[in-house]
């Protein structure tokens, strides 16, 4: 897995790639978190996720459930097939926002 | 059941790193059967899910342990078994998150239950756990 930081508006975007199981979710884990103890909204970007465990989506349910307990901002954009697959299995399709790209999130759409 | 072919026996060490390959041998055996692509996909990550339990639960992260693998195919199915050699866990502490519980962890048991059509523990009779997966085709 490999990731990349970058700023969009109010949002820090983290872009997530590759294959997130357990030989890396502790760093995707760590790279949500630490986005979010700057008091920033964050989008993560699953496009280029072409495999993702129970490890790394509970990452993403702990940056969920931090940023609603500070207040901020948070949703999963451009999810690949496979990540989006793994989501509805764990039945959590539902629980995070999702939005096709970035850009539909920024001008309001879904 | 009727005659098995063992199309997969390999054995790898307990290290997160490996775990790719392991996915690699279930991808390349589940992709030559009549499974959809999403069923192929389900099958690799339930098959990982159970490695990383052995890896977090069994051997409680020691790297140097070994999994073993095997994949027998039947008429009717394929059939996971997933071996190692720790002290043997208490399957009853074995509990799948509750579906309306919105947080981290608990989730591999359910996708292993969700993916496979049959899930058991086979009792060893000294060291050891495996764990025997079954998806009929």
């Amino acid at each position: 897995m490999t990731y990349l930081i970058e700023e969009k508006n109010d949002y820090l975007v983290v872009y997530l790639e590759g294959e997130v199981d357990l030989s890396c979710s502790p760093e995707a884990r760590r790279v949500i978190l630490d986005c979010l103890q700057k008091q920033r909204h964050l989008l993560v970007d699953l496009s280029r996720v072409s495999y993702i465990d129970s490890s790394g989506v509970a990452s993403l349910v702990e940056g969920y459930q931090v940023s609603r307990s500070k207040n901020l901002n948070f949703a999963l954009v451009g999810v690949s097939d496979n990540a989006l697959n793994v989501l509805k299995l764990a039945r959590l399709d539902q629980v995070f926002p999702i939005y096709t790209s970035i850009e539909a999130l920024l001008q309001g759409g879904s | 059941m009727d005659a098995s072919e063992t199309v997969v026996d390999i054995r790898v060490l307990s290290a997160p790193n490996q775990l790719k390959v392991l996915r690699q041998r279930v991808r390349d055996v589940v992709a030559s059967t009549g499974f959809s692509s999403k069923e192929q996909q389900e099958l690799v990550l339930a098959v990982d899910e159970a490695c990383s339990n052995i890896i977090k639960h069994a051997y409680h992260l020691e790297s140097d342990r070994e999994i073993h693998l095997i994949i027998l195919k039947t008429d009717e199915a394929l059939i996971f078994q997933l071996s190692d050699d720790a002290n043997q866990v208490d399957t009853s502490k074995f509990k799948p998150r509750e579906w309306d519980q919105i947080r981290p962890g608990g989730l591999g048991l359910h996708f292993i239950q969700e993916v496979m059509d049959k899930v058991a523990f086979i009792e060893a009779e000294t060291m050891g756990n495996t764990l025997e997966m079954v998806k009929y085709f």
